[in-house]
């Protein structure tokens, strides 16, 4: 137990964004169910997240314009609210991913200087 | 800037927002739920997997609602409004914890209260410290004040100077010091001011107790020599906002000359007249050329110094005797020289200031710690989970402490501007920040005290548990009835009283004045000539702006005018004597043409003085209507013939009345209607400083100043204004004392009545919520919900709040009559009104003991049994 604790990734602070922007625009349209669900498929690592923590994100994402929901028909037929990226999303999408690969890439650099 | 807009929008469409959400998360839970039961969960197990998984519902909306709006804002505004309940059948901080909803408001409004409250109790204390400020006077003297029978001048009452220095020569042997006060302008670098100048011999030192702090002295008697000297007080050197050390040196002019400033008084100085700014020298030929003081009477006291050697019946005595054929009108009074500075009247004033303030403060504190230890039994429940944590007091209250740090700052800040509003509106009369950091200190005091009073509560609830006694689980006793009933005497008290002080500025403001005073402004000016001509120019100048519809002069101004009073004598009447306890003695104005019209004081009888009435064309008097009533009867005095002083008096001409005007009270709001002689200025002598008077049709009152002061300068370009205001701004002034001393008790009232609603409906809801298992067993028995809770609570409440109002009426109709005694203006309530405030606050302590029941009310039983 306490190992599986310790093997969780806790997600920086500002990447959840990233994360969600960019499994929307790959996936398409989702809903908060199916992207939390889809999140953990592609994690390496169980992701330390409660999935109520999408919905700051969706909302932060949804206010800046990048993505906008709207209300469809699941498979099962509930009603839920789909995402879907934005043309201003897709842009951001690849600013930020750019933006990330250059911080990681800074911080990959220092740590094999490091060692 | 797009998302600041988007969360503004959403904030907008909170409600939809919160059911989409709702949805949302409904779906989203109906979705994980499926999926744990398709991997063979039962639907119980897979909905609280669900629930795990999400992280929980309210969390979600929780962060959801953090993340979409302006939550700090939004958290501030739930915290300022009575948001929560009082009581809803839960402890008020159980799920939030402290400092939340009804608290934080509450703990906003009591800091707020007790700075104020404090604020003013600090600004008492200054009073009653200033009015209670020795004369400064080493011995106590015998001021033997000199008065005129016949009049002189025609002023009773009163001396012209060369009367006192003829009285003072006459009485060799024995010290004396004459000195004249006068109200004039004095231009001090190149700003005018109005201040009293003393004109003094130099005994005045020695004789009146006016040392000097700095500089030197007056020179005395016989050793004047070179330029005129003066002093000048340390009030007038503050009121010109410089240090006292800067004036020595200064050179100061005045009407009747120049002089400089060589040393600055003591304080005792002002003992002799509290506006008192500078004291030259009597002797000073130049300073006082001719010893002649300002023209007319307005301003001329004369008082003989002395100290007697062989007590007041011997100095009396001696005076007597010394007193010549030329003098025998003059009479003389010893009196003793008082303690104290000021008057018995604003000593009194300023102890029941402080007194109401100290009272309020107290009431205060009383308030927050009988709230406290309320909330603190209300939170048993929450309190004793800490204590089975095993929580410590101190760690506690440190724990509590940092909690609550930023709540408690966001309380100082808000209490800084408040206190900050009352200490400057006392302080200054208006919403000037003076004094910062008395304010901090005293803004950060109050919260302290809030918050230990919180600490202080929730400590003594767990030191009872940790200490093992388990009394609290029994809560019967939640209501604190020694703070209960100090509440309840103290509210009647103070809102009594201060009913009355409401009522007295209420009284004081509903008489009219006999005047119109908006639209009319006044423009002070001092003369550098005599000038009759000049006042003419003046007036025709004022009058010929556009705007303005008549123009006029006085001597005194009007609402402000102190109001002199002469001897009488009508031609083929009685003679009537100032200070005749059987006669009001009339008052005497001088006035310019017009000024009638311009005040809005109808003229009755007869006609208006005009430009043409000097004193080559016979003296005339307008008188008002209580003028024609009290000395006339009722008849016409149009034609009938008065003067001043006695019928034989050589100085005076008779006047005839040519006009009845009717009355005004020229002393303001909180002056009598008395009779009243007009003379016209032109022919009378009067002091070189006039009051303008222009009523204006349109245009704004500053813009009016404006140009009535250009208009006047190029009139005559050395004429120097003193003062210019609408006459509305200057009755305001002269009410002000009275209004803030009936705003700050109604206010006080206000919050003590404000105060013991909120702890009557705190104590009621401890006793409704300790007995709520109790109450729940007998409504599902089939009780009738309104008449239990009400027995449960009122037959516990109500007595107590009867007996302790009662008692409180009986010490408000005591407190009553102290106030009477103690001020002059204040109105005390009748008995049938405090028989009224003996059934209204019984009344409303029961309708706020009523709110918890209220709520309880729509309660189920089962909800009440399980919050127990």
């Amino acid at each position: 137990m306490v190992k599986r604790e310790h093997s969780k990734v806790e997600l920086l602070q500002g990447t959840l964004e990233l994360i969600v922007l960019q499994a929307l625009a790959t996936m398409g349209p989702l809903h908060a169910y199916s992207l939390a669900s889809r999140l953990e498929q592609v994690a390496e690592h169980p992701l330390m997240l409660n999935q109520g923590t999408l919905y700051p994100a969706l909302v932060r994402l949804e206010q800046k314009g990048w993505i906008k929901g709207d209300w469809r028909k699941t498979e099962s037929n509930r009603g839920a609210k789909y995402y879907t990226v934005t043309a201003a999303g897709r842009r951001a999408v690849t600013e930020q991913a750019q933006k990330w690969r250059r911080l990681a890439g800074l911080v990959n650099k220092l740590l094999s200087h490091e060692s | 800037m797009r998302r600041f807009f988007a969360r503004l929008l959403q904030v907008t469409r909170g409600r939809r927002i919160e059911r989409e959400l709702s949805r949302e998360i409904e779906a989203h839970l109906a979705l994980l739920q499926e999926e744990h039961e398709a991997r063979g969960m039962s639907p119980n197990d897979a909905r609280r997997a669900a629930r795990v998984a999400l992280g929980g519902i309210e969390q979600t909306k929780e962060l959801h609602r953090d993340a979409r709006g302006f939550t700090w804002a939004v958290t501030l505004v739930r915290d300022l409004s009575w948001g929560r309940p009082v009581s809803g059948g839960q402890p008020i901080s159980s799920s939030r914890g402290l400092m939340k909803g009804a608290e934080t408001a509450f703990c906003c409004l009591a800091s707020l209260w007790l700075a104020a409250a404090l604020c003013a109790a600090v600004r008492g204390a200054e009073l009653y410290a200033e009015v209670y400020r020795p004369t400064g006077i080493p011995v106590r003297q015998t001021i033997v004040a000199a008065r005129t029978v016949g009049g002189d001048i025609g002023l009773q009452g009163l001396l012209s100077l060369a009367t006192a220095l003829q009285l003072r020569d006459e009485f060799p042997g024995i010290p004396t010091a004459v000195f004249a006060v006068a109200a004039v302008p004095v231009r001090v670098g190149s700003g005018m001011h109005r201040t009293t100048v003393m004109f003094a011999s130099g005994d005045i030192g020695t004789l009146g107790g006016i040392s000097t702090t700095l500089g030197t002295g007056l020179p005395p008697r016989g050793a004047i020599a070179g330029q005129p000297t003066c002093l000048i007080t340390p009030g007038f050197a503050a009121r010109l906002g410089l240090a006292a050390q800067a004036m020595v040196g200064v050179a100061v002019s005045a009407e009747h000359g120049q002089c400089t400033i060589v040393g600055v008084t003591s304080r005792s100085a002002e003992y002799w007249r509290q506006d008192l700014g500078l004291i030259t020298n009597l002797e000073t030929e130049d300073a006082f050329p001719g010893k002649v003081l300002p023209r007319g009477p307005g301003y001329l006291i004369a008082t003989l110094l002395a100290k007697p050697a062989g007590g007041r019946p011997e100095l009396e005595t001696r005076l007597r005797s010394a007193r010549t054929g030329a003098l025998s009108d003059v009479e003389l009074h010893a009196t003793t020289i008082p303690q104290f500075m000021t008057s018995d009247r604003a000593r009194k004033s300023a102890a029941l200031f402080g007194l109401t303030a100290l009272v309020g403060a107290i009431a205060c504190c009383a308030m927050v710690l009988a709230w406290c230890l309320t909330n603190a039994q209300l939170r048993t429940s929450q309190l004793s989970i800490h204590a089975l944590q095993g929580a410590r007091p101190m760690q506690y209250a440190l724990r509590w402490l940092s909690t609550h740090a930023g709540r408690l700052l966001l309380l100082v800040g808000m209490a800084v501007p408040a206190t900050l509003a009352v200490d400057s509106y006392i302080h200054s009369g208006r919403f000037v920040i003076e004094r910062l950091m008395p304010v901090l200190v005293i803004a950060a005091g109050s919260v302290g005290v809030v918050a230990s009073g919180i600490l202080a509560g929730d400590l003594a609830v767990l030191s009872r548990f940790t200490s093992g006694a388990r009394r609290f689980a029994d809560n019967r006793n939640g209501v604190p009835r020694l703070w209960f009933v100090g509440m309840c005497i103290t509210m009647p008290t103070l809102v009594i009283v201060a009913v009355g002080y409401v009522r007295s500025y209420v009284s004081v403001l509903t008489p009219p004045l006999g005047m119109t005073l908006e639209s009319v402004i006044d423009v002070e000016v001092a003369l550098d000539a005599d000038g009759e001509e000049q006042t003419r120019q003046f007036v025709e100048a004022a009058a010929r702006l556009p705007g303005v519809t008549g123009a006029s002069a006085m001597e005194v101004g009007p609402v402000t005018d102190s109001g002199f009073t002469v001897s009488l004598t009508i031609r083929g009447g009685r003679r009537y004597l100032n200070g005749e306890s059987s006669h009001v003695t009339p008052g005497r104005k001088l006035v310019a043409p017009g000024a009638f019209a311009v005040l809005g004081a109808p003229l009755l009888q007869g006609r208006d003085f005009d430009w043409r009435d000097t004193a080559q064309s016979g003296r005339v008097a307008v008188v008002n209507q209580a003028f024609a009533k009290t000395y006339f009867n009722g008849e016409s005095p149009l034609d009938r013939q008065i003067k001043f002083g006695r019928a034989n008096e050589v100085t005076e001409d008779w006047a005839t009345i040519i006009g009845v005007v009717s009355d005004v009270r020229h002393e303001g709001y909180r002056g009598k209607v008395k009779p009243e002689v007009y003379l016209p200025l032109a022919s009378e002598r009067h002091g070189r400083s006039l009051h303008l008077l222009a009523r204006r049709g349109t245009g704004s009152p500053k813009l009016t100043a404006r140009m009535a002061s250009a208009a006047l300068a190029a009139v005559d370009p050395t004429a120097r204004f003193v003062a210019m205001d609408t006459l509305q701004n200057v009755a305001a002034r002269a009410v002000d004392s009275l209004w803030l001393t009936a705003v700050l008790s109604g206010w006080i009232a206000l919050m003590t009545l404000l105060g013991v609603g909120v702890t009557m409906g705190l104590s009621s809801a401890a006793e409704v919520f300790a007995r709520g298992k109790e109450m729940g067993i007998r409504i599902a028995l089939g009780a009738e919900p309104f008449i239990l809770l009400s027995r449960i609570t009122l037959g516990r409440v109500l007595p107590v709040s009867v007996v302790a109002t009662f008692a409180g009426v009986l010490v408000s109709i005591w407190a009553s009559t102290v106030v009477r005694r103690l001020d002059v203006d204040f109105v005390p309530l009748t008995p049938w009104q405090v028989a009224g405030g003996l059934l209204a606050a019984p009344l409303l302590l029961t309708c706020g003991a009523l709110v918890p029941v209220w709520r309880n009310m729509r309660r189920s039983p089962a909800g009440l049994l399980r919050d127990n």
